[in-house]
């Protein structure tokens, strides 16, 4: 199997495809797909809009050889394993029914937009103080700028729902941060 | 600029890392800002007395957070929030704060 995370996402999901399971890159794969240099996952999240069917997805991987461990799918020879986490993709309390569409070596590869999935480590920030998902969201931004759609991106980012004054101030410090990167 | 405020730099500096990092543990505030222990355990006694933080302990763990009872305890995160971006501080906040789901590899 090829090594790129987008090219194993979209092998993976090509297979499920046939077997009739829709999936969608979404978390810390998501950035990875659109701006690898910027932030490398080792596992593949994928969320299933048509609903998780976990034993027709075990024996679907099972095919390509990829065995259950854990929560984890993991095959031989294979450096990213493979993590069904949600149904329909979610930033906050909006499903996420638009997504974009990556070329990889087996077809088009269903992920977050390249926006959403910042919004969604900007809330990793919001909601749990998490330095490094901001880090990272500032960093895609700045790698993909010609590529981000600001509209979108502001959008995305209203979706968050800070709870509370701490929360408020980190997405108040968020907004700061990458708005520096876009203006 | 600032970076004694607390009284001193360390106790200064234990404050602005349990504001950012939120729920945090003497051991994680000596690994992030690069002091010992001891130190931290020093400047965390005397930061509860101010009623600045609180501690739990949890097993053998001392959890350590700001007090949310303290008057002012928005201003006070305000501005730890800020300090915590000051160049002093950028590059320190790397421990991961996120949930892990149980069977995921670190």
């Amino acid at each position: 199997m090829t090594s790129s995370l987008a090219d194993v996402a979209g092998a993976v999901a090509a297979h499920l495809r046939l077997k009739g399971i829709d999936v969608v890159v979404v978390g810390g794969s998501a950035i990875t797909v659109h701006v690898p240099a910027v932030y490398t996952s080792h596992d593949i999240d994928f969320a299933v809009p048509t609903g998780q069917r976990l034993g027709e997805i075990t024996a679907a991987l099972a095919q390509i050889g990829f065995v259950r461990i854990g929560r984890e799918y993991v095959a031989p020879n294979v450096v990213y394993s493979v993590d069904i986490v949600a149904d329909v993709p979610m930033i906050e309390q909006e499903a996420i029914y638009d997504y974009a569409l990556i070329e990889t070596t087996s077809g088009m590869l269903k992920a977050l937009h390249l926006e959403d999935a910042i919004s969604d480590r900007v809330a990793a920030f919001v909601h749990w103080s998490d330095s490094e998902s901001l880090d990272v969201a500032e960093r895609a931004l700045s790698a993909a700028r010609v590529r981000i759609d600001d509209g979108r991106l502001v959008t995305a980012l209203r979706r968050l729902r800070p709870e509370g004054a701490a929360a408020s101030l980190r997405l108040e410090l968020a907004r700061e941060r990458l708005n520096k990167i876009v203006s | 600029m600032g970076d004694q405020i607390f009284g001193s730099q360390v106790r200064t500096d234990t404050l602005v890392a349990v504001g950012r990092l939120g729920r945090t543990y003497p051991a994680e505030i000596a690994a992030t800002i690069n002091r010992r222990v001891t130190e931290i355990q020093r400047a965390v006694a005397t930061l509860e007395r101010a009623g600045l933080i609180v501690t739990t302990k949890v097993g053998n763990t001392r959890i350590t957070e700001l007090n949310p009872r303290y008057w002012a305890k928005d201003e006070l995160y305000a501005l730890l929030l800020r300090l915590s971006e000051l160049p002093r501080y950028r590059g320190w906040w790397t421990v991961r704060r996120r949930p892990r789901a149980m069977g995921k590899p670190l």
